[in-house]
């Protein structure tokens, strides 16, 4: 069974967010000129919509104290970590080492997440996708990246 | 005579090589991530959106639609088989389609799903091209001030009418308008919540955010989830296809009535396809001379959704392409694709674009054909797609996302901002926000904000110019009439709640 983390959701904490958000933006937007109302400036309509994110969020907060019991959903974070380390290895590796390297790390680190994979599979699946993509983006589409580079 | 004209015009579009690749494409990609759990439509439209780069506007939303209403076709599929449905649109499918299943009439119900869908989608595209036209005709004296009523009224509604909690759709529809704020104002220049990254000069990309939000985050909450369930009746053979007589008798009014709902909702903002079929199911609930059997495997609780969806799925084709206001999350992304390849969404595209208008319209009818073909003679196809295990899927549709991102700008940065936005929408998910409004927001983000500037340009800063005009009137009415009856109600319900509890 895979480790999962119980994150302690309380009533009021999507709101607080909610709301935070829509503070922290509001804040922001008077960094913007205000102009006037015939030629409103960029500060205007982010102003608005911080207005309006911030009431969103305390009716968030009044809608879920009302309902009590809030569901709570196991957070597994060993999937968290896998599936987003692929892309995270994706975006490391291309530009140093190429297409086909970024693209196998990404497999091997993300299949990491289902553990009934077989690990020839997963070789497999590695393999076909580094070679289809490089033959779909490199050959026909012509994206500007190699294969492969050696950097050594 | 003028539509014959405009039909065969569309035929002349939707039957180039290049088109009629695009179409079967597109259809047969909806239909296998349709049919397939854990990937729904949204990630995959924005997955493709940087392919379509390469083709020109008209084939690239034949694609994207194509993926649309296949996945439409295909989502009832795995509801049949599998009892998990294929995409959110096709949980309804689940409460008859199993049951049907399980007696071994699983072949009927495939049957009677295609058929309902096909008949859904042809009403919903004759529909299409009767009113949207029309409709253009009538927004082409819109100015500014109707276009920003129109937009604001069509996001308040699609906030409040959608389902799920109101207070939580309209968060998601305001962060969308506030990611849709990022990047340099086109009016002063000035660069607005980069948080100092000068790589969001030009604003957050769709499809990194569609792909980030909907697919990174899908995979996450999916992965080492999604078991194999047993697919019930592998061998789905010809002969158990083909319903009775009495089920076309049982079919046609359900058929009829989805056809109905569908078309309806379809046009109206905020409520998609998904929403049709709980409304079309809660109808025949109502209605059906047969309603006591309805959660038993009767026919009618799978023809009715379908029939709906489907035709939902075409009619919200209207507000999109006749005022540019897209009905769901999806049709936003396909009128953000447009605007990427410099066509300006609004009435002036059926007027200036009839290439586009009518051969997408053509296209609808020439994939709904391919549809019914993918699906009758290909059924065992499909059943045996279902057993591909999400294991070998999910690594696939990462480096899809990763190489699709990677792909628009060469971009390293952009990748990594798929991920983070793909661990927000993770976020968003556990505190059950569901992102779909958001898609809207960012998508005529831009677009409100230069009509509130434009109208309030043109009236010297007179706000009552949003009033004085019969039609940006009217709609601004209806918004504040929106936002009463949900007050109200919220009202109401926080004053019954104790006596319900007593009760």
């Amino acid at each position: 069974m895979a480790k999962s983390l119980q994150l302690p959701v309380r009533p009021a904490v999507t709101g607080a967010v909610t709301l935070l958000v829509g503070a922290a933006a509001f804040i922001e937007s008077f960094r913007y000129p205000l102009g006037s109302i015939g030629q409103i400036g960029p500060a205007v309509f982010p102003l608005g919509l911080s207005v309006l994110l911030i009431i969103a969020g305390i009716a968030i907060i009044i809608e879920d104290l009302r309902a009590g019991t809030i569901p709570q959903t196991p957070v597994p974070l060993a999937s968290l970590l896998t599936v987003a380390g692929g892309p995270i290895a994706f975006a490391l590796l291309v530009a140093p080492f190429g297409l086909i390297p970024a693209i196998v790390a990404s497999v091997m680190i993300s299949a990491l997440a289902d553990r009934s994979l077989r690990p020839l599979s997963v070789l497999l699946l590695a393999t076909g996708l580094a070679l289809g993509c490089t033959l779909v983006f490199i050959t026909f589409l012509k994206m500007p990246i190699a294969p492969i580079y050696w950097p050594f | 005579m003028e539509l014959f004209a405009n039909l065969a015009l569309g035929f002349s579009v939707a039957l180039s090589t290049s088109s009629l690749f695009y179409c079967a494409l597109g259809v047969t990609l909806g239909m296998f991530i349709g049919v397939l759990p854990g990937i729904g439509p949204l990630a995959t439209v924005g997955m493709l959106l940087p392919l379509t780069f390469y083709a020109g506007p008209t084939d690239a939303i034949i694609m994207l639609a194509g993926i649309y209403y296949g996945s439409m076709y295909g989502g009832s599929t795995a509801s049949i088989l599998l009892n998990l449905p294929g995409t959110a649109g096709a949980a309804v499918a689940c409460l008859d389609g199993y049951p049907m299943a399980r007696q071994g009439r699983a072949g009927v119900a495939l049957f009677a799903t295609t058929i309902a869908s096909f008949a859904g989608g042809m009403v919903g595209i004759l529909i299409l091209a009767a009113f949207a036209p029309a409709l253009a005709r009538i927004a082409l004296t819109f100015g500014s001030p109707e276009y920003f009523a129109l937009m604001a009224v069509g996001l308040l509604a699609a906030a409040l009418v959608g389902d799920g909690s109101p207070a939580r759709s309209l968060a998601m529809v305001v962060l969308g308008l506030l990611l849709g704020i990022v990047g340099t104002d086109v009016n002063s220049g000035v660069r607005r919540f980069t948080g100092g990254f000068p790589e969001l000069g030009d604003g957050l990309n769709l499809v990194i955010i569609t792909t980030g939000l909907f697919g990174i985050s899908e995979v996450i909450a999916n992965a080492g989830r999604i078991k194999r369930g047993t697919v019930q009746a592998m061998n789905v053979t010809w002969r158990s296809l083909l319903p009775t007589r009495d089920d076309w008798k049982r079919s046609l009014m359900p058929a009829i009535r989805g056809t109905g709902i569908g078309s309806v909702l379809g046009i109206l903002p905020g409520t998609g396809a998904a929403l049709s079929t709980f409304v079309a199911y809660a109808v025949e609930k109502r209605v059906s001379p047969n309603r006591d059997q309805l959660g038993k495997g009767a026919i009618e609780g799978v023809v009715a959704p379908e029939a709906a969806n489907n035709a939902a799925a075409q009619t919200a084709f209207i507000p999109t392409l006749s005022l540019g206001i897209p009905g769901d999350a999806i049709v936003a992304i396909m009128l953000g694709a447009l605007i990427i390849h410099g066509i300006v969404p609004g009435p002036r595209l059926v007027v200036d674009q009839p290439e586009l208008f009518w051969g997408l319209t053509v296209s609808f009818l020439i994939g709904n054909i391919m549809l019914l073909i993918l699906n009758l003679p290909l059924i065992g196809v499909w059943v045996r797609i279902l057993s591909i295990p999400y294991g070998l899927l999910y690594p696939a549709i990462l480096v899809f996302i990763c190489v699709g991102v990677f792909s628009i700008h060469n971009s390293v940065f952009d990748v990594m901002l798929a991920v983070t936005f793909g661990l927000v929408g993770y976020g968003l998910r556990l505190m059950r926000f569901s992102p779909a409004p958001l898609l809207l927001g960012l998508v005529l983000g831009p677009l409100i904000e230069t009509n509130l500037r434009r109208s309030l340009l043109l009236s010297r800063g007179d706000p009552w110019v949003f009033f004085e005009r019969p039609i940006s009137a009217t709609v601004l009415a209806i918004g504040a009439l929106l936002i009463v009856y949900f007050v109200w109600s919220a009202l109401r319900t926080k004053r019954s709640t104790p006596e319900s509890a007593r009760s």
